[in-house]
């Protein structure tokens, strides 16, 4: 009755609006012509390897087109959420391997276990832990991506540095070295205080860790011995070689680098693409190396993507041939030729320069503790805030790691 | 914008601003008109928004969670959601932090709008353009353009607020976080918020000014009295009907305020400047405690009924 | 004299203050890339950089979320003013029953937060097959301009004399036109006033059209803006080409019916 009476009001509304686009028509099945709907995110995947498999797979299966769309990074929850509340999902999304698990235990997503996908036993940890719940596998590694040191030859070579450091300690040196030689605002390793992804690495290095979980319940870390010592170990190194705020994130480090307030930054590949079309002044003295640690190389956070299918996707079958072919050798080959992480480890070869360097760290690598309430612990930004709290000086590394683990103890374990 | 309204003769009192000096007759003839004409303003509002709010009502009392959301289904809890609101200490914090916020962002909004009023009155031809343009341009600006160049221009280290207070010597600010602090983004979201409020304020007091009897301000002058004893006396009480307005309206949005908040400080630093707007957010989309949300969104919008209070009896007097 | 001088002085210091975000914004979009993310702010730009409008004005996107913010802002600021003015009149001038409760109800509308609403109205839509369309992102903002519209022109209207309306009928003219050659001159800059409002909620909001919009062909210009915001930074030179245009059409709105409401007024006012 409600629904006849808005129907009514609608339409007359409607009538007086003025024309939109086409109405959605109904999805035929699997062979007559069929629409594949497929929703990436921004600054993923070249466009060119998106058109280039998106012919291919319109070339294998005649009556489809696959119809690719490009979500922003703002605002993409509430995307997400209501799209696959709706009758017509899209078939294959992207999504941040930090934003998978809540999805997968929602029962929104599509069982992807016992398929088969090329290289699935190379695959990055990280990206596959990221995507498996309760022992499933709902998300399909798609790229990764981890920070390096990236540096700049010229200031180096000039601060009588010669070779790449391989611990910490000869890093937090040659850091110290440059800080000094460069001035008043110049920082040797522009490290700002919310930078998380970079410093909780510190944590793992000493061996801590966030969370652990046991059966149903999950304990927070931060406060043991380890984690506190590497969170220490994080607060002398930024004070020794960083002039960077405490309340910043990693949001410019591309511009600190090109103005030359610094001579490293902790970044990723594609930052320095950015620096060499901004500030071609320096393009040609940019190098990298692994961030190293206490033992070895810095374990790395491990980001990137995966590829998800709705659960009510109409067309499970093609959704789950198209991300196959994406995650495979091929495809996985060209985004590393595009400066993208591949998804495997057996793909090094395809991979030059930076990424090459990344992918070579990422055998070391760290990942958010996989509970579903995890993303509240991101979005009510714990961690940037006790790393803020310890940058400046506001708390001490024990008060602020146990306000944290109150924090994430509650949040973790609480009702879904 | 000069607005002019009919000009009022002196010998009519005050309460001719009120309509129910003016009441509406018509009381036989036509009895069907005005429900024929409320229709199509009934269908875009009320229909419109009876499945949302009722569904929002409806889910205050049920879990709808993501899981629930996706497979259909439907879990009752009672009250629980309102009892896990009330007895949520962080609840308590954000909910008198809105209302202080939003009373700092009306007062500040209804003092500086009077002012610029009052500026619009009295100024050359040049300069009345001048600052119309100003504000209107301002109210033009979306919000969240305006929220992403204000938190530019009050960031730590691109910032323009920081470049300028150190050049002109005002403080050795070269650094300083404002939004690395709580007290210090409230700052910044009161300033964003007032900005993007006062020009919509300034209008309508410039055009109630102008509904002011320059007679009545004329003779005031004469005896003698001052510009603030004219402004208290004389002009703000034949301006309360559009202060009240404002000032509810004001309430209203300011408590509701949102996109500023999100856009510049999602909530922080420490959590430190979530408000009603940015905590049914977090819990509805973040957390996917769709349910939870609802419950919040009920509460808050009591409150503002009761907060109203006082005006909305103000009005059923004067229809009555 | 000086308290003149003095008036203008503030009148220029205080718009100076309100314009500067604005010309930040402006001044931007002619910034070279470099030149934009400064440690030392750049305040005037220059070299000019047409590049950030080029790019914005050459895709195809832009031209069609302006395509898409059109429609739906002219079908609602028309479809608002008209649904609005309809009632007001009726609220003003009409005793009946429920009129208190309808004034009320419009009022209490107002009050509810819209992020609680995303859910509902978007399981609403679909349930009505209008998801994904422009009609039902027009409908969600009518019912968010139509109260608000209401309420202010009722105070409008009922502030002008019946009396004026009364004397018209004396003089024989009918009801409609008693209420479009008296009234309606009169009550116009009521009408302005909330059609800006009107125009400027609906040509700026971003959540529903985001949610509501499938087809990113369809969607409007402050999802257009906010795609500028990647995953790690802002593209600021295009978003804040794209801001300048479009606050553009708001501010020449204004000033063009700005002049034509004042001349109808001092009209309106010589014939009251």
């Amino acid at each position: 009755m409600m629904k006849q009476l808005a129907r009514w009001g609608i339409a007359a509304a409607a009538l007086v609006a003025l024309t939109a686009a086409g109405c959605s028509s109904p999805e035929p099945a699997d062979d007559g012509p069929v629409t594949l709907n497929v929703w990436l995110m921004k600054d993923s995947a070249p466009d060119a390897v998106v058109s280039a498999i998106n012919a291919e797979f319109q070339a294998a299966h005649p009556n489809v087109t696959v119809k690719a769309q490009i979500l922003d990074w703002d605002g993409r929850d509430v995307k997400w959420k209501t799209a696959l509340a709706s009758d017509n999902p899209p078939d294959v999304l992207e999504m941040g391997n930090t934003d998978v698990l809540a999805y997968s235990a929602s029962g929104g997503l599509a069982d992807l276990t016992g398929k088969t996908f090329e290289n699935s036993d190379t695959w990055l940890k990280g990206l596959t832990e990221a995507g498996s719940y309760n022992g499933k596998l709902y998300g399909v590694p798609y790229y990764g991506g981890d920070r390096v040191v990236i540096y700049r030859k010229d200031l180096w070579q000039a601060a009588g540095l010669t070779a790449e450091p391989t611990t910490l300690a000869e890093l937090k040196d040659a850091g110290a070295k440059l800080m000094a030689k460069g001035g008043k605002d110049f920082s040797g390793l522009y490290f700002p205080g919310r930078y998380q992804y970079a410093a909780l690495s510190f944590v793992y290095d000493a061996g801590g860790t966030i969370a652990t979980q046991s059966g149903e319940k999950w304990t927070a870390g931060l406060s043991s011995a380890q984690a506190q010592q590497g969170l220490t170990n994080w607060a002398d190194f930024i004070k020794a070689v960083s002039k960077a705020p405490a309340d910043v994130d990693e949001a410019n480090l591309q511009d600190v680098l090109g103005q030359e307030r610094t001579a490293m930054i902790i970044g990723q590949a594609w930052m320095v693409g950015q620096i060499k079309n901004k500030y071609p002044k320096i393009a040609d003295q940019l190098a990298a190396f692994p961030m190293p640690g206490t033992q070895g190389t810095m374990p790395v956070f491990l980001g990137g993507s995966n590829l998800v299918s709705a659960a009510g996707s109409k067309h499970p079958e093609l959704a789950y041939e198209w991300i196959k072919m994406m995650a495979g050798t091929k495809y996985q080959t060209q985004l590393g030729q595009a400066g993208l992480m591949p998804n495997t480890t057996s793909l090094e070869s395809a991979v030059t320069g930076i990424t090459l360097i990344q992918l070579k760290a990422a055998s070391r690598s760290w990942f958010t503790p996989t509970s579903t309430q995890w993303s509240n612990v991101d979005n009510a930004k714990v961690l940037m805030d006790m790393l803020q709290a310890i940058a400046s000086g506001d708390k001490t590394v024990a008060e602020a790691a146990a306000e944290a683990d109150q924090k994430i103890n509650d949040m973790l374990n609480a009702a879904a | 914008m000069s607005i002019v309204t009919t000009p009022r003769s002196v010998a009519s009192p005050p309460a001719a601003q009120t309509p129910a000096a003016r009441g509406p007759r018509r009381r036989g003839r036509g009895r069907g008109l005005p429900y024929l004409l409320l229709l199509p303003a009934t269908l875009a509002v009320f229909v419109t928004l009876l499945y949302p709010v009722g569904s929002m009502l409806g889910l205050s009392f049920q879990r709808a969670n993501l899981a629930d959301l996706v497979t259909r289904t439907t879990t009752w809890v009672g009250l629980d959601n309102y009892a896990n609101v009330l007895t949520d200490e962080f609840f308590w914090t954000v909910l008198p932090r809105t209302l202080a916020f939003a009373a700092v962002c009306v007062a500040l909004t209804l003092a500086i709008g009077t002012v610029c009023a009052l500026l619009l009155q009295r100024a050359s031809r040049w300069a009345r353009i001048f600052l119309s343009v100003s504000l209107v341009v301002t109210w033009a600006t979306p919000v969240i353009i305006g929220a992403a160049v204000f938190r530019w221009l009050f960031d730590t280290e691109f910032g323009v607020i920081n470049y300028v207070l150190t050049t002109t010597g005002l403080c050795e600010c070269q650094h300083h976080s404002w939004l690395g602090d709580p007290i210090g983004a409230f700052v910044v979201l009161v300033a964003i918020v007032v900005w993007g409020a006062v020009p919509f304020a300034a209008m309508s007091i410039y055009a109630g000014l102008l509904t002011v009897p320059t007679e009545l301000t004329e003779a005031a002058r004469v005896d003698g009295a001052t510009g603030r004893r004219i402004f208290v006396s004389i002009i703000f009480p034949l301006l309360r009907p559009i202060y009240a307005i404002l000032t509810v309206l004001s309430v209203i949005w300011d408590t509701k305020v949102f996109p500023q908040v999100w856009l510049t400080t999602k909530g922080g630093p420490y959590q430190g400047t979530v408000m009603l707007g940015v905590y049914i957010y977090n819990k509805g989309i973040n957390n996917s405690q769709f349910g939870v949300a609802s419950t919040v969104a009920v509460l808050m919008t009591i409150m503002l009924v009761g907060l109203s209070w006082l005006y909305i009896r103000t009005l059923r007097g004067e229809t009555r | 004299m000086t308290a003149r001088r003095l008036t203008n002085a503030a009148c220029l210091l205080i718009g100076l203050a309100f314009l500067f975000p604005v010309y930040w914004m402006a001044s931007t979009a002619l910034k070279p890339e470099a030149d934009i993310m400064r440690f030392t702010p750049k305040f005037v730009p220059w070299p000019i950089d047409w590049s950030h409008f080029g790019r914005v004005l050459y895709d195809d996107t832009f031209w069609g979320a302006l395509r898409s913010s059109l429609t739906v802002t002219v079908a609602v600021v028309a479809a608002g003013t008209v649904v609005a003015l309809m009632a007001s009149v009726a609220l003003a001038r009409f005793s009946f029953r429920g009129r208190t409760g309808f004034i009320l109800a419009l009022i209490v509308v107002q009050m509810i937060p819209g992020e609680a609403l995303f859910i509902p109205y978007y399981l609403m839509l679909r349930d009505v097959g209008l998801l994904g369309q422009l009609p039902g992102l027009m409908l969600v903002y009518l019912s968010f301009t139509v109260p608000f519209t209401c309420w202010m022109l009722r105070g409008f209207v009922a502030a002008i004399p019946v009396e004026l309306e009364e004397a018209a009928a004396v003089d024989g003219a009918s009801r409609w036109q008693s209420f479009w050659r008296v009234l309606f001159p009169l009550v116009a800059p009521g009408l302005l006033a909330t059609s800006i409002f009107s125009f400027i909620t609906a040509w700026t909001e971003f959540t529903y059209a985001y949610v509501l919009i499938n087809d990113p062909a369809n969607y409007p210009l402050p999802v257009y803006i906010q795609s500028f915001i990647g995953r790690n930074t802002t593209d600021f030179g295009p978003q804040m080409a794209v801001a300048t245009l479009f606050t553009l059409p708001v501010v020449a709105f204004f000033l063009l019916v700005q002049r034509r409401a004042v001349a109808g007024m001092s009209a309106g006012a010589i014939k009251g």
